[in-house]
């Protein structure tokens, strides 16, 4: 009897450090901070390709890009456009950051293809 | 009575994906569907497997040199179901799964794009308007509505690919076909003219694929007619044209989309025991004009499998 109330006992302990163990965000909550987001080149021949890079911080973020011609090769904080043959123009490539708590900045930059 | 007519070819059709620099790799040159409508109560169960390949661009008609893609290919399975519902209608339903839509670009860093999933699946219904049997001729026509199975564009490692590399459109559409078939008992020729136009609605990324119109010459002739032998053979050769409108991103015209093609696809069709029927197919590409500048067909092959049942 005296063991089956330990045993309870014991069992309710782990399941509450598991419990307290579970991937919360800190309390003392981290700002999202977008600060730049570049391109190696703005200006780009059809064909060519640049880099574009941003530079975030706050917790557990995620980069998410989009474009609408062209193609983004890569993934992260990098990613390189490709001006593929339709992209001649102006073409905006934005970035949103995501956070942990869910919050969300977003930038673009400008690539030019001739 | 039009047994006959239920030979499965592959029809130059479903355009799931008008590209935009990359129509070809894109976009299924070929697909498989039943000529003519099924008798009652018959279950035709068509399974396909497509492969294309495009690596070389045009601008125009003209060829151009190597680009920033070097290559592209998809792979896809594909499944259609037809049931008639009366001996003059016959309800078809048809779905399909990339298993890649790959993009391998001819940069320093050796990047490719891959996109995978369901394309857009097709409901229609098709009717019987006109059956002569004296003459052997046979006009049926079918509408349906194109839908996708999810709305939302595909991403990876959150970045969203390329509209070409998408699976499906992600958007509502339709589908209208008309078959005209004639057939000679003597000779065992049969001629076939099919035509399929796809109209695509914008999805919720501003996108809007280019309508599409395929139209499709076959001359098909019996190969072995022995009653002893379990197999009997059909050789068919099939003419077809594409024409594909622009695309548009929130009804701005996508430059590099829309093109004039021609392909012969000979094909040669095998039924075992009369219960099953397979299907060979190549697509090679004729004559291709393009928009501006885009990447080009160089073969597409495709295997069809059919099971005709008797319920």
């Amino acid at each position: 009897m005296r063991i089956g109330v330990y045993k309870t006992i014991l069992l309710s302990g782990i399941l509450i450090n598991l419990w307290a163990c579970d991937d919360k965000p800190p309390v003392e909550e981290q700002p999202l901070v977008f600060s730049t987001l570049k391109a190696s080149r703005y200006s780009i021949l059809a064909g060519d390709t640049t880099r574009i890079q941003a530079t975030a911080s706050g917790y557990a973020i995620t980069y998410h890009w989009q474009v609408e011609k062209g193609d983004l090769l890569g993934s992260g904080t990098e990613v390189i456009y490709v001006a593929t043959p339709c992209t001649i123009g102006e073409n905006p490539i934005s970035c949103t950051v995501i956070d942990g708590y869910n919050r969300q900045e977003s930038k673009q930059v400008v690539i030019t293809v001739f | 009575m039009r047994k006959g007519t239920v030979l499965i070819l592959l029809l130059g059709l479903p355009q799931f994906l008008s590209g935009q620099c990359f129509t070809s790799a894109g976009n299924p040159v070929g697909g498989s569907g039943n000529i003519g409508t099924l008798d009652k109560k018959n279950l035709s169960v068509v399974t396909y497997y497509q492969h294309s390949l495009s690596d070389r661009y045009f601008e125009g008609h003209q060829i151009l040199d190597q680009g920033i893609i070097s290559s592209a290919d998809f792979n896809l399975a594909g499944m259609l179901l037809a049931y008639g519902i009366t001996n003059k209608l016959t309800l078809e339903g048809e779905a399909g799964y990339f298993i890649n839509k790959t993009k391998h670009y001819s940069i320093p860093e050796g990047f490719s794009l891959k996109g995978s999933g369901f394309t857009n699946g097709v409901i229609s219904a098709k009717y019987l308007v006109y059956y002569n049997p004296g003459s052997k001729v046979e006009f049926s026509a079918a509408g349906g509505l194109k839908f996708p199975f999810t709305p939302n564009t595909q991403r990876i490692n959150h970045v969203r690919l390329p509209f070409d590399l998408q699976p499906s459109t992600n958007a509502l559409g339709a589908v209208i076909q008309a078959f005209l078939i004639k057939q000679h008992s003597l000779t065992g020729m049969r001629y076939f003219l099919y035509s399929r136009l796809e109209i695509n609605g914008m999805n919720r990324d501003g996108y809007r694929s280019g309508n599409s119109l395929s139209t499709s010459l076959f001359l098909s002739r019996h190969l072995i007619r022995t009653s002893n032998w379990p197999v009997s053979g059909t050789a068919i050769l099939q003419l077809r044209n594409e024409l594909r409108g622009v695309s548009y991103i929130f009804e701005e015209t996508e430059p590099s989309s829309g093109s004039v093609k021609f392909f012969l696809s000979p094909q040669l069709n095998l039924a075992f025991h009369e219960k099953w029927n397979l299907s060979v197919l190549a697509d090679i590409p004729l004559y291709q004009h393009y928009r501006n500048i885009q990447l080009a067909n160089r073969i597409g092959f495709s295997v069809i499998l059919v099971k005709p049942i008797e319920l």
